[in-house]
Order: C-alpha cells, then structure tokens, then sequence
C-alpha cells in the first residue's frame, strides 16, 4: 500500500515515514506543498496524510486542485488545525479523514487501514481467499487454520494481491506499493519474493493460491483466471 | 444604579418644584402686601373721616362719639376700635378693647400715619393707624352739653389749634383668614401642577431617552465574539452619531485586538501542537518494536531535539507576554557595537563560510550604544542568524554602522531574500513565515524578529525592515547613542 506524506516539520515526518514502512507501507514524503503537489500528480497513492499549514502551497489548496482534477485518491488531514470549522473546510473540500496534532500512531495507523479497505471497498481487515485468511491489522495470515510465517515484504505483497483479488497485479505496481521509491530494486527481487511466498502459502500441500500471467504479473485465486 | 431617565426626571422636577416654590412665594407676598396696602388704606380713611368728629367748640374740644358709630365701626367680622387723646399721650376717649395699649410711643413720629400690628385685650390681632390732625373750629355759639351726656366727651382744657391724636384699630381676621386660604390654595396648586408636570415630564424624557435605550438594546445584542457589528449611524439621532461612531471605532479596535489575539493563541497551539506531534510520534514508533542501542541513541537525539526547540518556542512566547506586560526593564549599559558583533559572528562563521558567503563587517572601534546589553546581544544574535539562515548560496552579508548626535545606525543585510517589498513589513507579526516555511529541521517558528522588535523598542530605539524579493533584505536599527 502506498502512502504519500506532507507536512513540513522534518522530525514528524521522519517518524510517519519509519512508522508506516516499517507497517509494510510504502511511502513517499515530501516537506513543502509544490513538492507534495508534485508527488500527488505523479504518482498512484491509496492514502494521502496531508498537513494544512504548508510552505509554499497550502495543504487545502493541495486538495482542492487534487479534487477539481477529478483524483479520488484518500486524503487524511493530519494537521495542528482542531476547530469545528476547520474540520468542516477541510472534510467539505473532500478530504476522507480529519486527525488532529498530537495523535497516537496506532490511531493513524488504523485510520490509514480504514482508508486503504475504503478504497478496496472491503468492510472487515479480515481479508479470504478459499481456505486462506489475511488480517491486515495484525499483520497476520493464516492457510487452513495454520499460521504462515511472513516476512514484513512477503505480507506487504500478500496484502495488496489479496485486496486486489482476482485482478492481475504487475510487477510496477508491486514495486510502487510494497517498496520504497527511494529502496533498491532489482526486476528479480519481486519475483523472488513472489516465489517465496508461494512456497509459504503452498508449503502444507494447499491448492495453488498465486498464479503467473506471464508477461503482466500476479493473481490471486483458487483458480488460474 | 442610577439611569439617565432618573436623573434627567429628578433634575427637571426638582427644577420645576424650586421655580414653583419662588413664584408661589413672589404670588404670595405679593398678594400679602396689596392687600394690607389696601387695608391700610382703608384703615386711614376711616380714621380721616373719624377725624371730622372732633371739633374745637367755643368751651373746649368735643369729641361725638355718636358719630363716631358709623356702620363701619358696627361691622361684627371686623370690629374696629379707637382711641382719641393729645399729643402728649392724654387719652380722651378709648374703646374698652383698647385699655392696655398706649396712645403713643416713644421714638414714633407725630406728624404722619403710623401704622402698627396690635394685639387686643381679647388676645385678636388687629391692624391700627395712628392719624394727627388739627380739628376743625366750629365758630358758632352752642350750649355746651350735659356732663351726662354719653356720646359726647368734651376737653375743656385743650388749647385752640392744639393736635389731636386718632388712633384706629381694626381686627384683621378676614385677612388674615384670606390669606390663610390663599396660601392654601398656592400650595395645593402648586403641587398639583408639579404633579402634573412631573408626569410631562416624564414622558417627554422617556420619549427624549428612547434612542438611547434603543442603542443600547443594540448594543446589547453583540454576541461575545462577535466585532463585526456596527450602529448604523444613519440610524441614530444626531446628537448620538458621535457616539454611534466612537462605539463603532471602539468595536473595530477591539475586534483587531481579539483577532490578533485569536490569531496568537490558534498560531501558538498550532507551533506546540506540531513539535508535540512530532514527539509523540517518534517515542510511539521507537516503542512499536525492539531497537538496538544506536536506534533508541537516535530517537533520544532526535527527541531531546524537539524538545530544544519547544523550549526555544517557549521561551520566546513568555518573553513577548513578559516585554508586552512591562514586567521586564531593560538595563541602560554602554555596549561597544563591533565587540558584540563579533562575538555573536563567532557563532555563525562556520555556516556562512560553508554557503560560500561573502561577509562585510563595517563597524568602528569606539561606536558605542546605550541599551540593556543582554537584550542588545539576543538582537544582534537574532539578525545574524536571520541573515545566515537566509543568506542565498555564494552570497553576500553586511554589517554596517554609522551614526552621530546621540544616534547610532547599524544594518544587518544579506543577499537572496525571499520576502517581497509588500510583505516586508510582516516579517514582525508573530507566526509569520514568509511563504510558510518552518525550515532548519523545524525550528524557525517566526517569533525571532517579532521578539527583536520588542527588545528594541523596549531599549527605546527603532527598527525598520526593508526587502526585495531575490535581492537584498536589510533590517536597521537605529539605538541611542553616547
């Protein structure tokens, strides 16, 4: 999943950036609102986190041009801003989400998970496949009853083909939504990655879950679609 | 409380009441004093015509006490008396109600009427005239009459052309009774008619307060933060425009002050909400699992970082609430400008020279200023940071001084600035950040040059700021010299 950051003050941005990838987010930051801007209209981002009180661009006026352009990325409000009018500004300029400085992470964290299910419109954080189960907040996933013991990338790319489900992912929106823009990233890494998985979801003699379309990447399903 | 309408009302009727009371008084007395003139008047007539009673005869001087009795005297409401005798106080004749009062008195002319308040043996009061005339002659020989005779009281003794004293008394109840009633009558109507002008009254200035009432019911409607409301001053009387436009200039004032305010404490809780968040966020994230040493080593730099620059946010606020209360005074030291320049340039040399910046120092031995030299140190600290922070790459810095007669001038410029010529000015509201940029990791807040004006202003001297974007951004002081 593929979070975008604004804000201003290096030291909160710094830790939003460790905390979401190290979350199994993959993150993009930018300090000052023209660069933000130019992330947004760049890049593919499931959730914004935007401060309002920005250098250069203000954060409303961010997401006002994001909305007139028609982008219905998720924008979260994460700003010092607490007043009714406020909030109210923010969330009628079509912000999804209004979270107030100071914060708990763990609230961030969940409000982001909230917003990424929104845009896969899945209800529960409790994703399934046939016999396969993936809790996206616990960071777990299960195969017949057995949990399978993922590494923090192996979940990233679980969780993003299982939100994706029965839709080819390519290795492009793998790499930009499991990984770090600025992470080193050989073409053989993903399938690497893809083939460990595999084992692990195959390894008690499972059905095969994760297929190969050659030539445009992975899916998700009991059956080869 | 007292209220306008009160006091105007007590004003005009104790007005009213003191002019109802002198003209009544002036009615009064008045009326008084014509009609004892009037009595008087009377009263001398009577005894004039009484007068024609008593004649000289050819066997002394006869008084006809027969005609004395003319209608008059027998009136029963107003009973009059007299007295008939000499000059020298021998009384002829004298009416029984009269026998303790005396024909004359010492020190009373003769030759005029003399009128007098009396009171008779029966204890009434009564009016008297004192009137001297020479009586009449009668030349025609008449037989003088009985010794009996009862209405007739002859002198013999009396000299030919002698004076005689008539003294006339009338009792003066009627009057006094009129008067009485007058009196009444003056005071009833008087406070009638007060009555009836108070209630006028009343509501000639219930009517006459009603636009005041009416604008303080407006202004009774502001709501507590509400200062965009204005009277209309169309809306009001003329007389109360001048109000209308002093409230309303009032209004804008404090409306500015509140917005101000506002603007402060929503920037404030804005500028420690965020190193706040950042804080929290940190120790959050270090805590979500197991670190090394050198990863917790990190977040406590980082941590202690921001609390360095809360602190520093701290401080600046108290010390702009401390200088805008007056709690501090500044001291008055001779500070020498290019010692403190220097010491201060100690601290930032290594960042000026590692943008490649060209710095100019123009300052004389001896040019001394007159300030609190603490406060003096934490502007010039404040405007070279300023200047290095924002100096462009491969730029330049000057430091300049000048001055004489009591004045020194020092400038702090630097190349590349990032404000414009409009926004100059700005740079010392509190919070402002040219295009909103926090910048160096988070500590710029933009309190510095908000503070440094009050510093300077506090040590009484002056600064100005001037600025083109791209180019040069010049503050000047200008301080009191030796």
């Amino acid at each position: 999943m593929k979070i975008l950051i604004i804000e201003d003050y290096d030291p909160l941005r710094e830790s939003l950036c460790q905390g979401l990838v190290e979350n199994g987010f993959a993150v993009d930051a930018a300090g000052d609102g023209e660069e933000g801007y130019g992330f947004v209209v760049t890049g593919q981002y499931d959730v914004i986190v935007l401060d309002l009180r920005l250098p250069d661009m203000d954060g409303l006026e961010i997401l006002r041009r994001l909305r007139r352009k028609g982008n219905p990325v998720h924008v979260l409000i994460l700003t010092a801003k607490d007043t009714v009018q406020d909030r109210v500004t923010g969330l009628d300029l079509g912000a999804d989400d209004y979270l107030v400085k100071p914060f708990e992470f763990t609230e961030l964290l969940a409000r982001i998970r909230a917003l990424v299910r929104r845009k896969y419109e899945s209800k529960t954080p409790l994703a399934r496949i046939g016999n396969l189960e993936v809790d996206t907040v616990a960071r777990k996933a299960r195969r017949d009853g057995k949990d399978l013991h993922l590494t923090s990338r192996e979940f990233a790319i679980l969780e993003l083909l299982i939100l994706r489900a029965g839709r080819v992912v390519s290795r492009d929106e793998i790499r930009e939504n499991v990984y770090d823009f600025a992470a080193e990233t050989e073409s053989n890494v993903i399938d690497v990655y893809i083939g460990r998985l595999r084992k692990k979801l195959e390894k008690e003699g499972g059905s095969p879950l994760l297929h190969t379309k050659r030539g445009f990447g992975y899916i998700l399903g009991e059956r080869d679609g | 409380m007292r209220s306008l309408t009160g006091t105007l009302f007590r004003g005009v009727t104790l007005g009213a009441s003191l002019v109802l009371v002198a003209v009544g008084v002036v009615l009064f007395f008045s009326v008084r004093g014509y009609v004892f003139y009037q009595f008087d008047n009377s009263l001398l007539e009577l005894a004039q015509m009484l007068a024609l009673s008593v004649e000289e005869k050819s066997y002394g001087l006869e008084v006809d006490l027969e005609e004395m009795r003319i209608e008059e005297m027998q009136e029963t409401k107003t009973p009059a008396y007299l007295q008939v005798g000499s000059t020298e106080g021998k009384v002829f004749y004298s009416s029984s109600a009269l026998d303790d009062i005396p024909l004359l008195r010492d020190g009373e002319p003769v030759s005029e009427p003399v009128y007098r308040w009396e009171r008779l043996s029966d204890g009434t009061r009564a009016r008297s005239v004192r009137y001297t005339f020479t009586p009449e002659e009668d030349d025609e020989v008449e037989p003088e009459p009985p010794l009996e005779a009862e209405d007739v009281v002859v002198v013999k003794d009396a000299g030919r052309g002698d004076l005689v004293v008539l003294q006339l008394f009338r009792v003066s109840s009627e009057i006094d009774r009129f008067l009485n009633i007058f009196l009444v009558m003056l005071v009833l109507s008087g406070a009638g008619s007060l009555g009836v002008l108070a209630l006028i009254m009343w509501g000639v200035i219930r009517k006459g307060a009603q636009p005041v009432t009416d604008l303080a019911a407006k202004i009774g409607q502001i709501c507590d933060d509400d200062f965009t409301f204005r009277i209309k001053e169309e809306s009001v009387l003329k007389e109360l425009i001048p109000v209308a436009a002093g409230f309303n200039q009032v209004l804008e004032r404090i409306g500015d002050s509140f917005s101000r305010e506002r603007s402060f404490t929503s920037n404030a809780a804005h500028e420690l909400r965020t190193p706040l968040a950042g804080l929290k966020t940190s120790i959050e994230v270090a805590l979500t699992r197991e670190r090394s040493e050198q990863e917790y080593r990190e977040v406590l730099k980082k941590t202690l970082s921001i609390v360095n620059q809360m602190d520093n946010l701290v401080t600046g606020l108290l010390a702009l609430i401390r200088f805008e209360s007056g709690q501090e005074v500044p001291g008055r030291d001779s500070i020498s400008l290019k010692g403190s320049i220097e010491k201060v340039l100690e601290g930032y040399c290594e960042r000026i020279a590692e943008k490649g910046v060209d710095l100019s120092v123009n300052c004389s031995d001896g040019q001394t200023v007159v300030g609190d030299r603490v406060l003096f140190s934490r502007v010039v600290d404040e405007l070279v940071k300023n200047a290095a922070y924002y100096v462009d790459r491969n730029g330049w810095i000057r430091i300049d001084s000048g001055g004489g007669a009591g004045r020194m001038r020092l400038s702090i410029a630097n190349s590349g600035s990032q404000v414009n010529r409009e926004d100059a000015e700005k740079v010392f509201d509190r919070f402002w950040r040219g295009n909103g940029g926090r910048g160096d990791a988070g500590a710029r807040f933009g309190l510095g040059l908000p503070i440094v004006k009050k510093f300077v202003e506090a040590m009484g001297a002056n600064i100005d700021v001037r600025s083109e974007i791209g180019g040069e951004f010049v503050v000047t002081l200008t301080l009191p010299g030796e």
